[in-house]
């Protein structure tokens, strides 16, 4: 992969916003839930407990899983700007100035590890943050294969969308300079 | 590959203008005679105009789109405007070869990597697909099903070498590409001499017949774009191989039915392995790109197997000395190689590279710039390295540290070198062969219809000598605005004759060429003449390629 700091940037948004969403929206009904007590958080899910605190509905459960992965990969995109700028730093180094797809896939691992102590930091999951934290196989699963599903169409699908992303190091959007175009 | 980029004299044009014409002249004389009838006012005039024609009797036909050189350039362009709703009736390619590969098809075969062999770039550098997925990895992965070439994709180039196409299936993609697209309907075999502005818009192409073709006379097309792929105009050859070749062309081994004793890598050369094989000989190769690494390889091979006794001298200007260089900009050695996988850094291919020589507005920096990322180095090879080891190890190579200092005949018809040492001293070395692999000549002078174009046409030459082209690779100065000024006849460009261009470094690579054409397209739908290739128009024309169904 041969990135611009702006194509990788956009590449993590698009890719977040893309299969990340859908690929969430899919997954998350038949992820390993967490037990229901003590959830913390923000958000909508929230919202409906604190109203029906004495019933859970299960409508609710699924509410709260929702709750619990979108701010997720919400994180995957945000906390990923900041990784996107350490990996430029870090592709200053190479020689050839490009990013093999090996690194892509395998920043999982750092980008994993921060996530979750973030997400329990921040009280999205609840519990300690040993690996055998109630909450941790539905973010395990989730996080990884949301990654290895984003990744898979970073370097295959992802190509046939957008020639200028192929192009233009990884930018759908090209700020205007010297009358070059911003097409997709 | 090593890059000789010639430095232009602007002057010289002047001169040669004279030159020029007095060539033309001759060029549709001698067509004349064959039924085109050109008068002397013509084969002078710069601009030529509908009547002009008229008078003589020449009809002309129209196509819209042009493109001449016929080789990948025009390839890459044609695929571009046919998947942005060009009609093939609209497109017209000339050129001397009928498949687009057929001019890097002779130097690769020349160079050791017949169809058998791997060419240098990557998976995703796909002549035949415009979105470079799936790349030929995936493809061979397919066909041989083996898992290996995908594990060498997601690997690359950490823990193993990047996976390269074989030559046949980077011409067997093509081929079927090029029947999806109509190639053969819009291709016309012929050399284009010199094109000339016409006077109502657009542009004359006058055609010449190449020897042996269908197309018996000159012919003149007329067109409103025009896109030149012409390609290198040349084999590189250092001036002492030159000389030495003007002075004894018929210094050859005439024991062994006249095998030549200096060539270029690029010329045929396959007499001279086959003379290796069965006699003790010794070489001199010269030149530190991979197309030298090709040379070692093929000979490696031939000992192995043919049991060839051979000694190899292999001349190289200098040791990479890296040491002193910033961890950032240092590039990596081994055996006393600089080691880089493609002809350019990986990150001139849209990444980072590109973007910081799009910024530089001073040629002479993007110049700096393009000769850093695309130096004289070769791609990290386990095979080469054990060959070079073993060569090593075995006594039969061996490298010699300096510049080449002039060739003569030597003792029994052999090859006397005289190579210039760092100290200034000169030693001599005697072989029998000498192969001089430094690379592919990109001279403008050298091809009749640039040099023309900067005469005749208004065309200039950026700083390194070669087309003056904007953004859009459209060459400055050459629009033919004709009656219709909101509507002018463009002309663009690709390839080597574009570098330097304020867009894209690397120019000589397949992904350059489809940058290029992509550009140009972009540019062409603004005019209207093709669409805009957005998320829609690239997701579904993926999907019509990925089922060969015409565009
Ligand atoms: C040995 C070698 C290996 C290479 N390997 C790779 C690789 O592995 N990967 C990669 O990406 N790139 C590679 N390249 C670089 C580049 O992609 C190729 O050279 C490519 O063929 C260039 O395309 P082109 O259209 O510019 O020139 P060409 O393919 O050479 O086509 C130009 C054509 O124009 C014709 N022509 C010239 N003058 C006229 C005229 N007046 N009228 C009509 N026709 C004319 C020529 O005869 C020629 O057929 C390699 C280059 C060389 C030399």
């Amino acid at each position: 992969m041969t990135f611009t700091l702006y194509g990788r940037l956009q590449t993590r948004l698009f890719l977040v916003g893309t299969i990340g969403v859908i690929w969430t929206a899919i997954v998350t009904p038949i992820l390993p839930s967490p037990p229901m007590t003590g959830y913390g958080g923000i958000g909508m899910a929230q919202m409906i407990m604190t109203k029906d605190s004495f019933v859970i509905l299960p409508y609710s459960r699924l509410g709260l899983d929702y709750q619990i992965t979108f701010e997720t990969i919400g994180l995957v995109a945000v906390l990923g700007l900041f990784w996107e700028l350490i990996y430029h730093f870090l592709q200053q180094f190479r020689w050839d100035k490009d990013w093999p797809p090996m690194f892509t896939l395998l920043a999982a691992i750092p980008e994993g590890l921060l996530l979750w102590l973030v997400i329990n930091l921040i009280g999205v999951e609840h519990g300690s943050l040993a690996l055998d934290s109630s909450g941790f196989a539905m973010f395990a699963i989730h996080f990884a294969s949301t990654w290895v599903l984003m990744w898979l169409f970073m370097v295959g699908p992802l190509h046939a969308i957008s020639l200028h992303w192929r192009f233009e190091g990884g930018e759908f959007y090209e700020r205007k300079h010297s009358g070059s175009t911003s097409a997709l | 590959m090593g890059l000789a980029v010639a430095q232009t004299d602007c002057a010289n044009y002047g001169a040669d203008g004279l030159r020029n014409h007095d060539l033309h002249h001759k060029v549709l004389q001698q067509h004349a005679k064959q039924g085109a009838p050109i008068s002397e006012e013509m084969a002078l005039a710069c601009v030529w105009d509908d009547q002009m024609l008229l008078d003589l009797g020449i009809e002309t036909k129209f196509i819209p789109f042009v493109t001449i050189g016929g080789g990948l350039g025009s390839f890459a362009m044609v695929d571009l405007l046919r998947i942005a709703g060009v009609s093939s009736s609209d497109i017209e390619v000339i050129g001397p070869f009928d498949k687009s590969y057929g001019m890097l098809k002779v130097l690769l075969d020349n160079s050791q990597i017949p169809e058998s062999e791997r060419i240098r770039s990557g998976s995703s550098d796909r002549m035949d697909n415009l979105w470079g997925w799936p790349g030929y990895s995936l493809e061979e992965a397919f066909q041989d099903r083996r898992l290996a070439p995908i594990w060498h994709s997601v690997t690359e180039p950490i823990l193993s070498e990047y996976h390269t196409p074989r030559a046949s299936q980077v011409y067997s993609g093509i081929d079927r590409e090029a029947q999806r697209i109509g190639w053969a309907s819009m291709f016309t075999r012929g050399r284009v001499p010199f094109i000339r502005k016409r006077r109502e818009g657009g542009y004359y192409i006058v055609i010449v017949p190449p020897e042996n073709t269908s197309l018996s006379k000159l012919e003149i097309h007329q067109a409103k774009y025009v896109h030149l792929a012409v390609g290198f105009s040349g084999i590189h050859s250092l001036p002492d191989v030159i000389t030495y070749k003007s002075k004894n062309h018929n210094n050859t081994l005439e024991s062994d039915g006249g095998i030549p004793r200096v060539v270029n890598v690029y010329e045929p050369h396959e007499s001279i392995y086959q003379h290796v094989a069965s006699n003790p000989s010794s070489i001199l190769l010269r030149g530190a790109a991979s197309s030298a690494m090709q040379v070692i390889q093929r000979l490696a091979n031939d000992r192995k197997i043919a049991g060839s006794n051979v000694k190899l001298y292999h001349l190289i200007r200098e040791h990479p000395d890296t040491a002193h260089q910033p961890l950032r900009s240092r590039i990596p050695t081994k055996n006393g190689f600089a080691l880089q996988a493609f002809t350019f850094a990986k990150g001139s291919f849209g990444g980072q590279i590109q973007r910081k020589y799009r910024k530089l507005q001073d040629d002479e920096k993007r110049v700096a710039l393009l000769g850093s990322i695309a130096s004289t180095a070769i791609p990290r090879r386990s095979l080469w390295e054990h060959q070079l080891e073993e060569a090593k190890r075995n006594g039969w190579y061996e490298v010699l540290v300096g510049s080449a200092g002039g060739l003569e005949i030597g003792a029994n018809g052999k090859v006397m070198s005289n190579i210039v040492k760092s100290d200034g001293s000169i030693s001599r070395i005697e072989t029998d062969f000498v192969i001089d692999a430094t690379g592919v000549e990109a001279s403008l002078e050298d091809h009749e219809i640039l040099s023309d174009l900067v005469n005749c046409s208004g065309a200039k030459l950026n700083s390194i000598g070669q087309l003056d082209v904007n953004e859009a690779f459209e060459v400055e100065g050459t629009r033919s605005p004709g009656t219709d000024p909101s509507k002018p006849g463009r002309l663009f460009a690709t390839g080597i004759a574009t570098l330097g261009n304020p867009h894209c470094i690397a120019m000589y690579s397949f992904w350059g060429l489809q940058y290029s054409a992509w550009k140009t397209a972009e540019e062409l739908s603004k005019d209207g003449f093709s669409k805009r290739i957005g998320f829609y128009r690239s997701t579904t024309s993926w999907i019509r390629r990925m089922r060969n169904r015409e565009p």
